[in-house]
């Protein structure tokens, strides 16, 4: 269990993230504490060129049905595509993804 | 419906820019503020003893109503500093509308400053940090617009060359306006070859640094006929947000734009088929793409396809952004204000060489954060009452 945590709400099933009070769909108080299982697609994808290197910046959408932005690591910035599959991992206190 | 009472109630009777550009250090924001107020009431033909509503948002003070008010000495008795970031001023509109309708005040003041260029060239912020988005260390806010881009071109086959005519038209337009800051030619294929900042957004798919303040006179319609200058009325305007964080947008090719632009056109009784002019916040390319769709120029997906071939450049199918917008006139880090003032001299017809032919309508459109706050507002001449 390598994803991101998130929360379920209990009555209107929405994925929610980051953590809130109130459910933002339903307006619910009852959300209950998830982690994903870190399988995710990439929804959208840019490279930044900074003045010490290039990286990467993507938006994924995790199966359980969130979003968070994050990095892709292991591949060329300009080579992560929109719909490629990832797999969260730890990278110290940051969640990155890796293609799969 | 209840909004149809600000249908018409309130007209812009005076408008004004400070000195634009890069106005040199130790010049602060307050100053510009001054300059623009003092000019938009002459403009206007009204005193500062007139201003009785104080309509601000800024990037420097934390307090800004009051920081303003003292500078300027005015004394509102209504007092609005709404930060909805670039699209304040708009969204100051249609506020300043509900206020002197409701007989709270009689003379908004809508101004805004900034010195952001001289200060080192930075984009001056008060936006806070997202935790959940410094660690991935996204250039604020270009790497959110290119995110954006590169979801539009990936779902509606957008190019970068469809991207980089947004900016040759800004700058077409911007060669037939004497204050614009950048002047020289931009070709498509120097959008492209320029400097990448976040892909698939190069340097000149971005909006400009510089420093300018602007201020525009709102009053009701019936003070404004009386007044030294032809009134633009306000005949619609909306405004809403959804999200804040990008990661938050549930589908980042759609914006509240769409709501805000519905509500503006059901309060004016009118459609995108009656506007003659658009002004667009623009401060990366696909912005106008995105909105132009949203507002409903087009249908979503069309926006490369509507701008390609100069398709809002001068001669166009539909003029946007006539003075060169925040790509090529001025971008002192909140355009809104710049859009509305731009509007209204189309409408008065005082647009010199880039004034278009018959100008009924114009349309204004501000955006705010990372595509998260919009706010729209439909001007017309006294004949569209």
């Amino acid at each position: 269990m390598t994803g991101p945590a998130f929360q379920r709400c209990e009555d209107c099933r929405a994925a929610v993230h980051p953590r809130r009070v109130l459910c933002p769909v339903c307006g619910s108080r009852r959300l209950a504490d998830e982690r994903s299982a870190g399988r995710g697609v990439v929804y959208s994808t840019t490279t930044v060129h900074a003045r010490d290197g290039r990286y990467n910046v993507a938006l994924v959408d995790l199966d359980e049905g969130f979003r968070i932005m994050s990095e892709v690591v292991g591949v060329a910035p300009d080579d992560v595509r929109i719909g490629m599959d990832v797999r969260a991992r730890a990278d110290g206190e940051r969640i990155v993804f890796d293609a799969v | 419906m209840p909004s149809d009472r600000l249908r018409g109630a309130v007209a812009v009777a005076g408008v004004a820019e400070s000195r634009l550009g890069e106005v040199g250090p130790g010049v602060t924001p307050l100053e510009l503020i001054a300059e623009a107020m003092a000019a938009a009431l002459d403009d206007a033909g009204l005193r500062k003893g007139d201003v009785d509503g104080l309509f601000t948002a800024s990037a420097y003070y934390g307090l800004p109503g009051v920081n303003v008010g003292e500078e300027l000495g005015v004394r509102p008795r209504y007092s609005d500093s709404t930060n909805l970031g670039g699209a304040s001023f708009v969204s100051h509109l249609l506020h300043a509308a509900a206020a002197i309708t409701a007989g709270l005040c009689e003379v908004a003041l809508v101004v805004y400053a900034s010195t952001q260029r001289s200060e080192g060239g930075g984009l001056r912020s008060v936006v806070e940090a997202n935790p959940h988005e410094a660690p991935y260390r996204p250039r604020y806010p270009v790497s959110m617009f290119a995110l954006a881009a590169a979801r539009h071109m990936h779902e509606y086959g957008t190019t970068r060359e469809q991207l980089a005519e947004v900016a040759v038209a800004a700058r077409a337009w911007a060669r037939l306006t004497p204050r614009a800051f950048a002047r020289d030619p931009l070709t498509i294929a120097d959008v492209l070859a320029s400097r990448m900042v976040s892909s698939p957004l190069t340097v000149r798919d971005c909006c400009l640094v510089t420093d300018g303040g602007g201020a525009v006179i709102v009053t009701s319609t019936e003070r404004a006929r009386a007044l030294r200058r032809p009134p633009a009325v306000l005949l619609g305007a909306g405004e809403a947000h959804w999200h804040r964080a990008i990661a938050q947008m549930p589908d980042i090719t759609t914006t509240a734009a769409v709501d805000s632009g519905a509500r503006a056109y059901a309060m004016a009784g009118l459609g995108p088929a009656d506007v003659d002019v658009v002004a667009l916040y623009d401060a990366f390319t696909i912005n106008p793409i995105v909105f132009l769709e949203d507002l409903g120029f087009c249908a979503k997906g069309e926006g490369g396809p509507f701008v390609a071939g100069g398709g809002i450049a001068p001669g166009g199918r539909l003029p946007v952004n006539t003075n060169g917008g925040g790509l090529s006139y001025t971008h002192p880090g909140m355009l809104g204000i710049f859009l509305v003032i731009e509007a209204v001299r189309q409408l008065r017809g005082e647009a010199g060489e880039r004034q278009q032919a018959r100008v009924d309508v114009a349309l204004v459109h501000g955006n705010g954060g990372a595509l998260s706050a919009q706010a729209t507002a439909v001007l017309g001449t006294l004949e569209t009452v």
